[in-house]
């Protein structure tokens, strides 16, 4: 599941899929902007067939964040 | 009364040399040095210090502060807990960042015009909203205008989405946003 999340922000950063983990986050380490978090959900939502709904953005700061939310929600 | 605020808005990152960076670093709380050192680019580097940068620049110059201490909202707004009266909202894009003080709640957004997106737009936009870039000779503009207008609003409440992007409708925001265009960016200001 990281590993997948890790896959699909990689095309939103220069970072390299090493350099991410779990505790990676993504406004402050990644350097994403609000449109760019958007862009991303959107992401997940395609890919693992989710909603994510608005409200929960703020919360999911980190790469683990969003794994554990997929997870318990998928 | 009319409701005061001041913008300030840098883009010359290629000015912002590594000595120069160096510099700002050293002035900037340890926690914001620390998270600039872990930005692999030096353009996130560049603009996470300018941020706060002209944040200091913008407090010190219209508030005298000059050690602001700045704590985080419940929910991830910052704001000074020592200067209940002064508002403060800061946002960046690769083009630009922007700081907007005030004495009164005030959010702040910058965004490039990126291409537009149907995926992007159906997810984020209310209905009218979406009728207005639909019928808009720029989508990617309009997008990016109302993108803008409703980040600002949402960072000036502080009290980050609470009910569905969809459901702010900035048209009837319109009067409390005023909208600016500065080097292929949009910078909304809600107050």
């Amino acid at each position: 599941m990281i590993d997948k999340i890790i896959e699909i922000l990689s095309e939103f950063t220069e970072l390299s899929t090493e350099e991410m983990n779990e505790n990676t986050e993504l406004v402050n380490d990644m350097g994403l902007n609000s449109l760019d978090v958007v862009n991303v959900i959107v992401a997940f939502e395609d890919e693992f067939n989710i909603e994510i709904p608005d409200r929960i953005i703020k919360d999911l700061r980190t790469i683990g964040d969003i794994s554990k939310y997929i997870e318990e929600n998928v | 009364m009319k409701k005061m605020y001041k913008l300030y808005f840098f883009n010359d990152f290629e000015s912002v040399t590594d000595e120069i960076l160096a510099s700002f670093c050293s002035i900037l709380p340890v926690e914001r040095q620390e998270r600039i050192k872990r930005y692999r680019r030096q353009i996130d580097k560049k603009i996470s210090a300018v941020s706060y940068i002209i944040l200091l620049y913008a407090l010190a110059k219209d508030y005298g502060i000059k050690y602001p201490d700045i704590s985080i909202g419940t929910h991830g707004k910052p704001y000074l807990a020592d200067y209940p009266d002064i508002h403060f909202n800061i946002s960046h894009c690769v083009k630009g960042c922007v700081c907007a003080v005030s004495d009164v709640p005030i959010g702040v957004d910058i965004q490039e015009i990126r291409p537009y997106s149907s995926e992007i737009t159906e997810r984020v936009c209310s209905a009218e909203e979406m009728e207005i870039i639909n019928n808009a000779s720029d989508k990617a503009c309009e997008f990016t205008r109302i993108w803008t207008m409703k980040e600002s609003y949402v960072k000036m409440t502080g009290e980050g989405i609470s009910d569905k992007l969809k459901y702010i409708d900035i048209s009837n925001l319109a009067k409390q946003i005023k909208l600016y265009e500065r080097n292929n960016c949009f910078i909304s200001v809600c107050i």
